[in-house]
């Protein structure tokens, strides 16, 4: 079974408060993560391969050259082969990447692609939906959990609805899946991932892509990233004279105290009555 | 008579040969049984570290002088009897066999052999005594799963009857030899003899009698001989030769060797059980489950999966047995180590202070870590840390800029470099929390009044490293190490100053194997050496009882701890009474915040800083005074959730200084 996983890479988490003292060489502040939606795409696609006979991961990301270092580490931690199509264009919006990977996609056997849900530089969520209107195949979004059923051509995949409720979709390969969250977290990426030696050279891919020819197809232009305009929370504020465990005790519980409610019981009619009266008792018909 | 020894006094040439047969077959099977354990042993892969110094003083300190052994009475007491009898009744059977093969005679006559069948018997005394008290301990004290498994008591009884039978059968010879004063040296067996004597028994029977214990003394000793590496009494071979080839107890703490080349290595740490070094398997097989670590351990003592002995048995079972090493829903294995047992950790270091055989969970620990945190298997919480520290140098995530906005009250004047004399390490915690920034204050008013000059390295520090070495990120920590290391490199030759036992540590004792030497000094040192300089001028605080709590990476791991409660009795007209926790200095309970467990969740039982607080509530203190900014957070969480007026104050924040 052939999975490819999209990656994106997003640049160094905090760069524009570092100094640039502080940023000496070594590690720190250099720091490429892997787009958290698509680390959880890789890691299930790792799972399913741990789970699974003969299973073959296959990660490609369209970025630009400090993309290969993501894809070095996407195989240190498992993964079989990577495709990098090098562009350096970081503005493409989700029309154009998703037609440059399934030009590559489509040359190639697939049965599952897996991606994240999103990027969470542009939020856009329209990724996956795209790239399976262009290769032609179902997508299920918002997956969190995924299931083989026996004879591999069948998927079941569990979505998270809201207090803990489960659609559980099923799905013929082959497929894209929109990757939301991984029922064993995404392993830690350790500094020695980083640093140690790439030695499985043959197994990483780059490909030149028209960058010019990409961008002509972005339907979609970033004009604006303004600052984060947090609104500010009201909390009820406690009492100085509490002890402190009275203190947390009001703040957990909002600042009101549970009353206890009641529930009513019987048949319509009854239940019905005892709404009425209730209604009335506090004041509440007009 | 000849006063002088006879050997094989009255044993048939039949038996003699029987006797040296089963020699041979059990000095074999000894041989066997420690080949191939060493055998075993060297199918581990990892670099081993022999630390040969200091020989001498290993063998007579700590392997003769039992001196951590007799840190637990009544039972290091009993064992110091044991191994003195053993050793004792060994060295006469050499002496013996010498003489019977050596030198054929001349050696045992006359006042030789009247101090020798002294000797003999006065250490086949405290042999029996010793064995008798153990067996009588472990039938009234032991636990069935334990101590009163089959293996265990009959051990210690074939001990038992070996010295019984001894005893009897030189009994009966002198009987025989029809009781000659100048036996009387062997005190004892004349006893008995006596005794016997009194009975009246027939020559014949007497020499019967003596032939059938004699007979069984020889068996169940060279039974013994020949199942030593096979049974518990491994540990005599096993534990000494640990204790000779691991470093001098004083020096165990002090650091752990440095892993080089992480770039070359496609693998690094124990992940699997092939990974550990051969002396880490000799490791396994030395621990004699004394328990004396679980009894100190705070994260066994508070409940959670933790036993340092039951991570040195697992290494020991891994390796002899083949198993997996690490089991849990991570790793997705089922080896005989549990992750979250490896993750409890607080690296306190008591576990390493305790061991009489020179064991080290705490590196056993790290080396397991290492293998965890290399391949990502790191819970949630700590990968943020860890991921923190990858992008701002950092455990916190806040911006460097800000490790040093808090202090701008201070306006610490434009020194130029040359008049500098101290570089201030604020560390990580103090851009983050109110009550670290409150000891750094502190700090910086006692040093400003006494005319120190002095600066902060602000925006430029990173985190030394220590949440990261412990947490097993070997390749992070080299990496913060480096970096420091060239914003350090300009200030070589000024001593750095810091509050935080970690970063103390770090800089002085794991700093150096990267090459760097840094002149470091702890907060409380150098205070200590205002006041004695007459710097500073103390003024009388109010009176309060202090409880001083020793920090683990302060006291166990730097022997540092007298400074600080100097500290606290240098308060004019003995303001502050020192008082001092049950379990202080070098047995001091941790805090429960070192390795890495601030960020480290830990659900299980009872939280380790509640523990010590509660300890601390039993004294009555008015003030709980730390030299940790760890110490102090945890101490002052447990504080408030317990509802207590005690204070809780770092050492610099009790002083009054004008």
């Amino acid at each position: 079974m052939r999975i490819f996983v999209c990656v994106k890479p997003l640049g160094a988490k905090a760069a524009p408060e570092i100094t640039k003292n502080s940023v000496a060489q070594g590690v720190v502040g250099q720091f490429l993560t892997i787009n958290p939606p698509d680390r959880s795409a890789l890691e299930q696609a790792l799972l399913l391969k741990r789970q699974l006979d003969n299973v073959e991961v296959i990660v490609i990301s369209l970025g630009p050259s400090n993309a290969r270092e993501i894809l070095e580490i996407c195989i240190k931690m498992g993964a079989d082969k990577a495709v990098h199509l090098e562009c350096e264009d970081t503005k493409l919006d989700a029309y154009a990447v998703a037609k440059e990977l399934s030009k590559k996609i489509k040359q190639e056997i697939f049965d599952l692609v897996l991606c994240g849900s999103t990027s969470v530089d542009w939020n856009g969520f329209q990724l996956a939906g795209i790239l399976a209107h262009l290769l032609d195949v179902p997508q299920i979004t918002s997956v969190s959990e995924m299931e083989m059923q026996k004879s591999n051509r069948i998927l079941h995949a569990s979505r998270k609805l809201k207090r803990g409720a489960r659609q559980i979709v099923e799905c013929n390969l082959p497929a894209v899946l929109a990757v939301e969250s991984v029922i064993q977290a995404p392993r830690y990426i350790s500094v020695h991932t980083r640093i140690k030696q790439f030695l499985s050279e043959p197994l990483l891919e780059t490909v030149g892509v028209d960058c010019q020819a990409i961008s002509s197809e972005s339907l979609v232009e970033l004009v604006e990233i303004g600052p984060r305009r947090p609104r500010t929370k009201k909390t009820i504020v406690p009492e100085q004279n509490m002890s402190f465990q009275d203190k947390m005790k009001f703040i957990k519980s909002g600042g009101v105290s549970s009353k206890k409610n009641d529930v009513l019981k019987g048949n319509v009619s009854d239940i019905s009555h005892s709404i009425l009266d209730y209604l009335e008792k506090e004041n509440l018909l007009k | 008579m000849r006063v002088a020894y006879e050997e094989f006094w009255q044993i048939p040439q039949w038996t003699q040969q029987i006797f040296y047969v089963a020699a041979a077959v059990s000095s074999l099977s000894l041989v066997i049984g420690i080949v191939s354990q060493i055998l075993k042993w060297q199918k581990c892969r990892g670099s081993s570290v022999w630390q040969w110094s200091g020989l001498l003083e290993k063998f007579l300190v700590y392997i003769v002088g039992h001196k951590k052994i007799r840190r637990k009475k009544p039972e290091g007491i009993i064992h110091a009897l044991m191994f003195l009898g053993f050793t004792g009744l060994f060295i006469a059977t050499s002496i013996l066999a010498v003489e019977t093969y050596v030198i054929k005679s001349g050696l045992l006559e006359n006042w030789r052999y009247l101090t020798f069948s002294f000797f003999a018997d006065i250490v086949g005394i405290v042999f029996l005594t010793g064995t008798c008290i153990a067996l009588y301990r472990r039938l009234k004290y032991g636990k069935k799963e334990d101590e009163l498994r089959p293996e265990a008591i009959t051990v210690l009884s074939v001990l038992i009857v070996i010295g019984l039978t001894g005893f009897l059968a030189e009994s009966l010879r002198i009987a025989g030899m029809g009781l000659p004063l100048h036996e009387s040296w062997s005190v004892m067996g004349y006893l008995i003899a006596l005794v016997i004597g009194a009975a009246h028994v027939a020559p014949g029977q007497l020499e019967s009698g003596h032939l059938v214990l004699w007979g069984t003394h020889a068996f169940f000793s060279l039974g013994m001989i020949a199942v030593i590496p096979y049974t518990k009494l491994f540990h005599m071979v096993v534990s000494p030769a640990n204790i000779l080839l691991s470093p001098l107890p004083e020096q165990a703490l002090t650091v752990l060797p440095l892993m080089k080349n992480l770039e070359q290595q496609q693998e690094i740490g124990a992940y699997h059980a092939v990974d550990i070094a051969w002396k880490d398997a000799m490791e396994g097989n030395a621990c004699t489950n004394c328990r004396r670590c679980e009894e100190h351990c705070p994260a066994f003592l508070t409940g959670k999966s933790l036993s340092p002995r039951t991570i040195l048995q697992g290494l020991r079972t891994a390796v002899n047995s083949g198993n997996d090493l690490l089991n849990g829903q991570l790793v997705n294995s089922d080896g005989v180590i549990a992750i979250d047992a490896v993750w409890s950790c607080t690296t306190c270091g008591s576990c390493v202070e305790q061991c009489p055989v020179s064991d080290s969970p705490l590196k056993q620990i790290m080396s397991l870590r290492v293998g965890l945190t290399s391949r990502g298997y790191v819970p949630a919480i700590a990968a943020k840390a860890l991921e923190g520290l990858q992008s701002v140098g950092n455990p916190w995530e806040f911006e460097p800029v800000k490790r040093y906005d808090w202090a701008n009250k201070f306006r610490l004047q434009d020194i130029p470099d040359e008049e500098i004399e101290v570089i201030y390490w604020l560390g990580c915690g103090v851009g983050y929390d109110n009550r670290i920034q409150e000891i750094a204050a502190a700090t910086m008013g006692i040093l400003t009044k006494a005319g120190v000059k002095y600066k902060t390295l602000a925006d430029l520090e990173v985190c030394c490293g220590d949440p990261a070495r412990r947490m097993g990120e070997e390749a992070l920590f080299q990496s913060l190490a480096r970096q420091n290391q060239q914003n350090l490199a300009k200030y070589s030759n000024k001593v750095i100053l810091t509050h935080c036992p970690h970063c103390y540590h770090v800089l002085k004792n794991e700093y150096a194997l990267l090459g760097l030497e840094i002149n470091v000094v702890h907060h409380s040192q150098f205070i200590m050496e205002l006041i004695d300089d007459n710097k500073v001028c103390l003024q009388e605080p109010w009176e309060q009882k202090v409880i001083y709590h020793d920090p683990c990476y302060l006291g166990r791991h730097n022997k540092e701890y007298s400074n600080p409660r100097q500290v606290i009795e240098s308060a004019p007209n003995h303001k502050l009474t020192l008082l001092e926790f049950e379990e202080n200095g070098d047995g001091s309970f941790c805090c429960g915040a070192g390795g890495g467990q601030l960020w480290l969740e830990s659900e299980m039982g009872e939280r380790i800083n509640y523990h010590r607080f509660d300890q601390a509530e039993e004294k009555q203190p008015d003030v709980i005074a730390t030299a940790c900014p760890y110490c102090k957070i945890m101490m002052e969480t447990a504080c408030s959730f317990r509802g207590s007026k005690i204070k809780v104050k770092d050492i610099s924040e009790l002083l009054e200084i004008s």
